[in-house]
């Protein structure tokens, strides 16, 4: 990324030395300086930060980045918070509440140093406010109702502005009534690209957002109310199969930035065929002698964090969070457990007074996709009850808070480039003559 | 010679008062059944059976041995009217004693009790409407009788649907127990589970227990009636929706009632029977006659009067007596008339409520449960609720099915006692049983 010759003159040591570009480490020590990462000069005044030449915009799967204007040296941005009809997946919509039409709210990206202002038009039918979770901002911008500002009323306009003097990854998110507001869908992320970045620059930069709902089968507005029944867990509001792929070229340099405002849960993310380094918090970037390789990272809820790796191994691989309920549509949870009962004796008991009746759940829920998928067990309008989808070799038994990232080798754009096929003899059933050799039994 | 012309004009006296119009008994019973048949409507031909409430009414009166005694009372009561139409007959007494040389002496009398000759028109209306009070009670009793039928008929049936429900739902419990010997031999639930479930199937065991009693009380109700052999599985599996009824108006139950009609004819007898009383009590014994005495082989002629001084008992007492029976049945027949006006009252409003809350069922409570029971097969293929929920929805539905019987067999019973007051029959309170809607019992584990 080029510095433009006026921010180099403009930042100061402080900044330099946060930056790594001082000179050394050694230089930086004796130094001290807030938590959260700093490359500008706190005091200093910067030219609103280009898309493409700044910084490389950042992608939001299934979502969107917000649009803005720049008036007089500021980045005008314009949030309306409003009801709004979202698609979790296929065949599970839902009256949510978001921004600009979307749920959630379009990603903002500003450069470290921008001066901003953030207007908020509240076409909900309650009031609300914007709180920018983890900036660095004056006390009257933080957004907390009551405690900062009023609440902005239904029909009203309220307005945020400040400058970034950090760069990160980070949030924002209704302050009013949250256990509401949040659980209704009012959240979206914002990243803050640093103004002289460290180290090479990803090829591919994917902001996601974790958050969970309750939504039971066949409803169609999410319930404020739950506090430990979640049913419906996303990213960026999409369960899967609604979640989109995300692709990247085989090499490339690949960045996933998640954040979490889950009402109740933590979410460890796990990436298949791949270790990654996990290089900031939302409190900052974590110094690389603090980074360890990883294959799964804890997004705790109200925090964000950001991970790297090299897509190097070409292949399909499944990105989930690793708690097995996080990854079941609309799970029913106080369901007797049936697990090994004689099916068919129950079958009789019951099949004599409903004809359709079918036991489920004897041998687990692996089935259950695809029974409904062959249409003959009807189940409530609107809802996905652990729907997975069909792969290239079998049901996919996953839901929720799962997507696939397939990388490719010379993968060109951000289009899906459907599904690997495994090199000739990968990926099947051991043969007699491969049991025998090995001496392995299946009695 | 014995027959002057004294003699002759009694004769005749008494024949013309004899001679009054007379009923045929053997016919009555007929009568009285046709005109049942005209008041309720009802095509009694003798081609009775148990598929329908009139069908099961005409096998009642074929078969019923007390309707076929009610019906010769009525008979017998005509009987009797014609022997009160009649004057009292004449005494002749003849008195023969030794008379000596010239033969016995010979007394002969004829008599006849004034009171028993001049009162008999009046002692045949009084007995006319006493007959017609009689006849009143037969047909009443017949009119009565048939709704009986109708209604242990409509018992029966409900009684039967019951019963059939009863077991559905004892098969959901026997489900749900298999269900939970399942998950206990799987080792997947505590056996408090499994004794919680076996208490709720026993609980509805009971209940089956208790509609079999009450199946077999109404079963046997109708095999009374009906005087035949009746079983369950001869009934319809189900009540007939029931045919909107004419609501009579208040005139024409007054004017169809026959308890009113009875009550009419007491009342009428019992004032007659004043009436007669004031002079029969002056005339307690009086009795006029011809008496002939031959003696010495001459008859000598002359005539008797015979009467009881009132000197110690002026008949007061039996007038205040029947003047008082007389105005104690008119009160009754007030009492009558308002009780019949409050019966067609509640009857109506019964009908009205029952008919409402059967259409309630109809419209509402068995789509409304149904679609309890399809949303919740939904919910269940969606695994967001397990089976006993599916159970728990059935046992709901069933439960519909018998309020279902409940209301309709409510709305039958209010449709006869309307009808029964129309043709006439016995006043009364509308008893209905109330209607039980949704589980009465704990889903218990499920």
């Amino acid at each position: 990324m080029p510095i433009s010759r006026r921010d180099a003159l403009l930042v100061g040591s402080a900044g330099l030395a946060a930056a790594g570009l001082s000179g050394g480490r050694a230089a930086a020590q004796p130094a001290p300086r807030a938590a959260h990462s700093v490359t500008v000069d706190p005091a200093g005044d910067y030219a609103p930060g280009r898309p493409g030449q700044d910084y490389r915009p950042v992608v939001t799967p299934d979502g969107a980045t917000l649009p803005h204007r720049v008036v007089n040296g500021v980045k005008v941005f314009h949030l309306v918070a409003e009801e709004v009809e979202h698609e979790f997946a296929p065949g599970l919509r839902a009256t949510t509440w978001g921004y600009n039409g979307r749920t959630h709210g379009p990603t903002i990206e500003a450069v470290e140093g921008d001066k901003v202002r953030i207007y908020v038009t509240n076409r909900l039918p309650a009031s609300t406010t914007v709180h920018w979770h983890g900036v660095i901002l004056p006390s009257g911008m933080d957004g907390v109702g009551g405690l900062n500002q009023r609440a902005i009323h239904p029909g009203e306009t309220f307005i945020y502005e400040w400058t970034f003097r950090q760069h990160g990854t980070f949030m924002y998110h209704s302050h009013h009534d949250e256990m509401t507001q949040m659980a209704m869908g009012l959240m979206g992320m914002m990243v803050v690209h640093p103004r002289r970045p460290e180290g090479p620059l990803p090829d591919r930069d994917y902001a996601i957002m974790l958050s969970e709902w309750s939504l039971p089968a066949g409803a169609s507005r999410p319930d404020p109310n739950a506090m430990a029944d979640f049913n419906i867990l996303t990213m960026n509001a999409k369960c899967y199969p609604g979640t989109s792929p995300l692709v990247a070229a085989q090499g490339e340099r690949v960045r996933l930035r998640f954040g979490n405002l889950s009402a109740m849960d933590h979410h460890p993310i796990h990436l298949h065929g791949y270790a990654f380094t996990i290089t900031e918090t939302d409190g900052g970037v974590i110094p690389e002698t603090a980074r360890h390789p990883d294959t799964t990272v804890l997004v705790a809820t109200g925090s964000t964090r950001t991970v790297e790796f090299v897509a190097d191994n070409p292949g399909d691989w499944a990105m989930h969070c690793h708690m097995t309920h996080h990854v079941m549509n609309q799970m029913g949870h106080d369901l007797p457990n049936m697990t090994g009962v004689d099916a068919r004796r129950v079958d009789r008991a019951v099949g004599g007074l409903l004809p359709t009746y079918m036991t489920m759940g004897h041998d687990g829920m692996g089935e259950m996709g695809a029974h409904l998928e062959m249409g003959h067990m009807p189940i409530p309008e609107n809802s996905l009850p652990m729907i997975g989808a069909r792969g290239p070799r079998d049901y996919i038994t996953m839901g929720g808070m799962f997507t696939i990232l397939k990388v490719r080798p010379g993968l060109t754009g951000d289009a899906d480039p459907g599904w690997y096929s495994n090199p000739e003899g990968e990926a099947r059933l051991a043969s007699a003559s491969e049991l025998a050799r090995d001496g392995i039994s299946e009695g | 010679m014995l027959c002057n012309k004294p003699l002759a004009v009694f004769a005749m006296a008494a024949a013309l008062l004899g001679g009054c119009a007379t009923l045929d008994p053997d016919q009555v019973a007929s009568d009285v059944m046709d005109e049942a048949a005209q008041r309720t409507q009802l095509a009694l031909n003798g081609s009775g059976s148990l598929d329908t409430a009139p069908a099961a009414v005409d096998l009642a009166l074929v078969h019923n041995r007390s309707v076929r005694a009610d019906l010769l009372q009525a008979g017998v009561s005509a009987a009797e009217l014609n022997a009160l139409s009649r004057p009292g007959n004449p005494i002749f007494e003849v008195v023969s004693l030794p008379g000596g040389d010239h033969g016995r002496v010979l007394d002969v009398d004829l008599r006849a009790s004034v009171l028993g000759v001049a009162a008999t028109p009046w002692r045949a209306r009084t007995a006319r409407a006493a007959y017609a009070a009689e006849r009143s009670e037969a047909l009443l009793r017949l009119v009565d009788f048939t709704a009986d039928v109708e209604r242990a008929w409509v018992e029966a049936v409900a009684a039967r649907q019951r019963l059939d429900l009863y077991a559905r739902i004892l098969e959901a419990a026997e489900a749900a127990m298999t269900i939970a010997e399942e998950l206990d031999a799987a080792g997947n639930r505590p056996a408090i589970a499994r004794v919680r479930e076996r208490n709720m199937l026993i609980n509805v065991q009971l209940e089956y227990a208790t509609a079999q009693l009450q199946a077999e009380a109404a079963r046997f109700a109708l095999e009374r009636l009906t005087g035949q052999g009746v079983r369950l599985e001869e009934l319809p599996v189900a009540l007939p929706a029931p045919v909107p009824a004419i609501l009579p108006g208040e005139d024409e139950v007054l004017d169809a009632s026959l308890p009113l009609a009875r009550s009419r004819a007491q009342v009428e007898a019992v004032s007659r029977a004043a009436g007669l009383e004031n002079w029969a009590s002056l005339l307690d014994h009086a009795e006029i006659g011809l008496a002939a005495e031959r003696e010495d082989r001459e008859w000598a002629r002359g005539w008797m009067a015979e009467i009881s001084l009132p000197l110690f008992d002026q008949g007061q007492h039996r007038r205040a007596a029947a003047r008082l029976r007389a105005e104690q049945a008119l009160e009754r027949h007030a009492a009558l008339t308002a009780d019949i006006v409050a019966a067609l009252t509640n009857a109506r409003s019964v009908h009205a409520l029952a008919v409402e809350q059967a259409t309630r069922v109809d419209d509402d409570l068995l789509p409304a449960s149904e679609a309890l029971l399809e949303q919740t097969l939904l919910q269940y293929n969606a695994m967001q609720l397990g089976v006993f929920e599916l159970l728990n929805a059935f046992e709901t539905r069933t439960r519909a099915g018998l309020a279902w019987i409940d209301a309709h067999a409510a709305a039958h019973q209010a449709d006869i006692a309307v009808r029964q007051l129309a043709a006439g029959g016995s006043p009364g309170a509308v008893s209905i049983m109330p209607v039980a809607a949704g589980p009465s019992a704990d889903a218990g584990d499920h």
